[in-house]
């Protein structure tokens, strides 16, 4: 079924709506829910509020495309439910992901107390913009979707050597970028 | 930074970079489907039109190795030969063909123009319908681009390319050659003792689950490493699928690796060596073959990397 198709039925307030995104892209919510939560159960918990979420956020929404739309939410509730139960403590390949950027990212003070998230966003957004297509992929393959290294050199036809060095500079520059704008100190 | 912010500043950008992220695979240059007839003749040429998965020269994968042969000469490492349909694996390797021989890529060296010496030619990427019946693969491979010489290595052995943003791919003639002695890799090709300027290390389990649990090893061992190099250059070459296995061990990566040994040198690049229990070193640009050094040398070395 196609996306708009999907909506329209949510739209219509129809159940089929949610039956039809899990049918179409259900994998894919699961395996970003995985790769944050490690844990089937935690996973199906989010997966299935993700659903709620979208059921109530559509309409008024007209997500077009839709399934970058409730990748985010199925993410956003992963990292909500992983920080609330410390699932940091289970050893997942996001955790795993975030000790990189933490490592590059801390080490200065951030001006948390002032940092509005949208301010961040927007910074991170412009830093993807001054990105090489193919670095911009290798980036959010990593710290958006939580890839391995073997996932990520599979798409994009690198060894796994090279993508761990790309991401060391992309993270580097993240840096400096992030310093530069004030936003790291 | 606090990396719940981070996390949750990421989950708010624009979806379309999200889109562009989940629909991009790395489109192979001059995709075109290749006649088997002119590929015949292709694969025939002594020169080596092979495609291979490099990280898994040896267990790691599951490619086909034609198997090193050991004469009296050293360690006759064959030219790949498998077959074209593996395309699965193509897409894996990054490599190119000149004056015969076969370039892997080895590493990538963030601003690393320094390396880069003379023009030689320009790769023109995969082979396609229009290649000769008589199998002309000169230049052919799966990247494309103008390469260079690397200052102060030899051609035959190591060449790059250079890329717009500064980065340049080394690549290393690692099939069809002989070795004898460790010197000859680590020496004559490599020039490792007169040009590392630090040594870093890590774990193999750090290096297989991407944890970058890297540590560097200090001047106060540098006898250690000067001992280890000397052993190292001394050491004959010899398959790395022959280091023992026991029981039921059946790959010597899982079962023997112990660590991952990073030689920074002077121009910028990085040596990175195996070390495999028993004594086994093996050059990571080249898997198929491995020195063994006395215990004494390497167990003094890998006792330092454990502290």
């Amino acid at each position: 079924m196609e996306d708009e198709q999907i909506v329209q039925l949510f739209f219509s307030r129809a159940e089929q709506a949610i039956q039809e995104l899990d049918r179409k892209y259900g994998t894919v919510f699961y395996a970003i829910a995985h790769r944050v939560l490690n844990n089937r159960q935690d996973e199906e918990e989010c997966v299935n509020d993700a659903y709620l979420g979208v059921w109530n956020a559509i309409p008024p929404a007209r997500p077009n495309p839709l399934l970058p739309y409730v990748c985010k939410i199925v993410r956003n509730l992963s990292l909500k439910a992983y920080y609330r139960t410390r699932a940091a403590k289970r050893q997942s390949e996001y955790s795993v992901a975030i000790q990189e950027v933490e490592h590059c990212l801390t080490g200065g003070d951030s001006a948390e107390g002032e940092l509005d998230a949208r301010e961040l966003t927007g910074a991170i957004e412009s830093f993807l913009d001054t990105l090489n297509r193919e670095n911009r992929v290798i980036f959010l393959r990593r710290y958006w979707f939580s890839d391995s290294y073997r996932e990520i050199a599979a798409r994009m036809g690198m060894t796994e050597k090279t993508v761990s060095v790309r991401l060391t500079r992309i993270r580097r520059r993240m840096k400096q970028y992030l310093e530069e704008r004030g936003l790291l100190r | 930074m606090n990396m719940e912010v981070f996390s949750h500043a990421m989950g708010e950008i624009d979806s379309a970079y999200i889109q562009e992220a989940m629909v991009y695979r790395r489109e192979r240059k001059g995709k075109t489907r290749v006649k088997w007839g002119v590929l015949a003749a292709c694969v025939c040429l002594a020169a080596t039109a092979a495609f291979s998965w490099r990280q898994s020269v040896g267990p790691e994968g599951d490619s086909p190795v034609e198997a090193v042969v050991m004469t009296e000469e050293g360690a006759v490492i064959p030219p790949l030969s498998v077959s074209l349909s593996s395309r699965a694996q193509t897409d894996m390797l990054a490599f190119f063909i000149y004056q015969g021989r076969t370039y892997t890529q080895y590493e990538w060296i963030e601003d690393g123009g320094a390396v880069v010496g003379e023009w030689l030619g320009r790769a023109t990427g995969l082979i396609d319908e229009w290649t000769p019946r008589d199998g002309y693969v000169e230049l052919a491979g799966s990247v494309s681009g103008d390469f260079y010489a690397v200052n102060g290595y030899d051609p035959s052995f190591m060449l790059c390319m250079q890329y717009e943003d500064g980065q340049v791919s080394t690549y290393i003639c690692n099939r069809g050659i002989t070795l004898q002695y460790g010197r000859e890799l680590y020496e004559d090709r490599l020039h490792l003792s007169e040009n590392w300027v630090a040594v870093e290390y890590e774990s193999r389990e750090s290096w297989y689950n991407s944890r970058g649990e890297v540590y560097a090893l200090g001047e106060e061992d540098t006898e250690l490493l000067g001992d280890f190099i000397r052993v190292l250059n001394t050491g004959v070459f010899m398959p790395t699928s022959e280091i023992p296995l026991e029981g039921e061990e059946t790959s010597v990566y899982d079962a023997k690796e112990m660590y991952h040994l990073y030689f920074r040198l002077k121009n910028g690049m990085t040596a990175e060596l195996r070390l495999f229990e028993g004594g086994y070193v093996a050059f990571e640009g080249i898997l198929d073959v491995c020195v063994q050094v006395p215990r004494e040398e390497f167990d003094a070395l890998t006792a330092r990397l454990a502290r």
